[in-house]
């Protein structure tokens, strides 16, 4: 089971493992990552992050992430929560739940998941400093590690 | 392929994300383009007045990732412009 939702409100780790779980005794091993806003960023202090997305697409790319997943690994259960609107460091940004019969593929998706979603999924920050702001830019490693997961042509 | 000569304009909403919208001044524009322009040629027509565009500019068309050499048909109505994407 895939569940994605873009929102603006903070999430539950607690809670989404529990309504992952909804009582299932099969699930052997669940990996969660969480991703947050950190106070500094290329040197400079950062006070706000705002996220915006494209409504649709990033829904759609996401879906499509999480399909390419289960169709990898054996996966029992999928949450991706990520949030929109102005953040303050320390703010949960976005959560990737994977659950597995047994942990490598818990674990392994999850970081699939998250390289994935870092490279295609239709989010944009802009960090508010001390008197400005700037839109951040797409970080070449984020492409390195979304592409060691293609497989051979 | 038939309606490539026809000469017949396809009304598309233009969508601007991020740094691409402050650049265009507009999150959204409405435009009457050749049926069978490539989006390179859109972004083109449209980036001539812009200023300070990131290096990488993507592309999705229908809410879906095209290449610069993808060609606009009768279907697509939704094209937008936009920069590295940065979430996680």
């Amino acid at each position: 089971m895939i569940r994605i939702t873009i929102q603006e409100k903070d999430f539950s780790l607690e809670q989404e493992v529990n309504l992952l779980r909804n009582g299932r005794v099969d699930i052997g091993a669940i990996a969660s990552f969480i991703g947050l806003v950190r106070d500094i960023n290329e040197g400079d202090d950062v006070s706000q992050l705002t996220l915006e997305h494209y409504p649709g697409m990033t829904e759609n790319q996401i879906n499509k992430i999480a399909i390419e997943a289960e169709s990898r690994w054996p996966l029992q259960a999928i949450t991706i929560i990520h949030r929109v609107g102005t953040l303050a460091p320390g703010d949960q940004i976005v959560l990737v739940i994977t659950a597995s019969s047994h942990r490598a593929a818990a674990y392994e998706a999850n970081e699939f998941i998250m390289d994935y979603l870092k490279t295609r999924a239709t989010f944009w920050k802009k960090e508010t400093l001390d008197n400005r702001s700037r839109w951040v830019e797409g970080r070449p490693a984020d492409n390195a590690a979304a592409d060691r997961w293609k497989k051979p042509a | 392929m038939k309606s490539l000569l026809t000469g017949h304009k396809l009304s598309i909403r233009v969508l601007f994300f991020a740094s691409l919208r402050d650049a265009a001044g507009t999150a959204e524009k409405h435009m009457d383009v050749s049926n069978g322009v490539t989006v390179a040629e859109l972004w083109q027509q449209i980036s001539a007045d812009f200023e300070l565009l990131p290096e990488n500019v993507l592309c999705a068309v229908n809410q879906e990732y095209v290449d610069t050499d993808y060609r606009l048909m009768e279907d697509d109505y939704e094209v937008a412009f936009f920069p590295p994407v940065t979430g996680g």
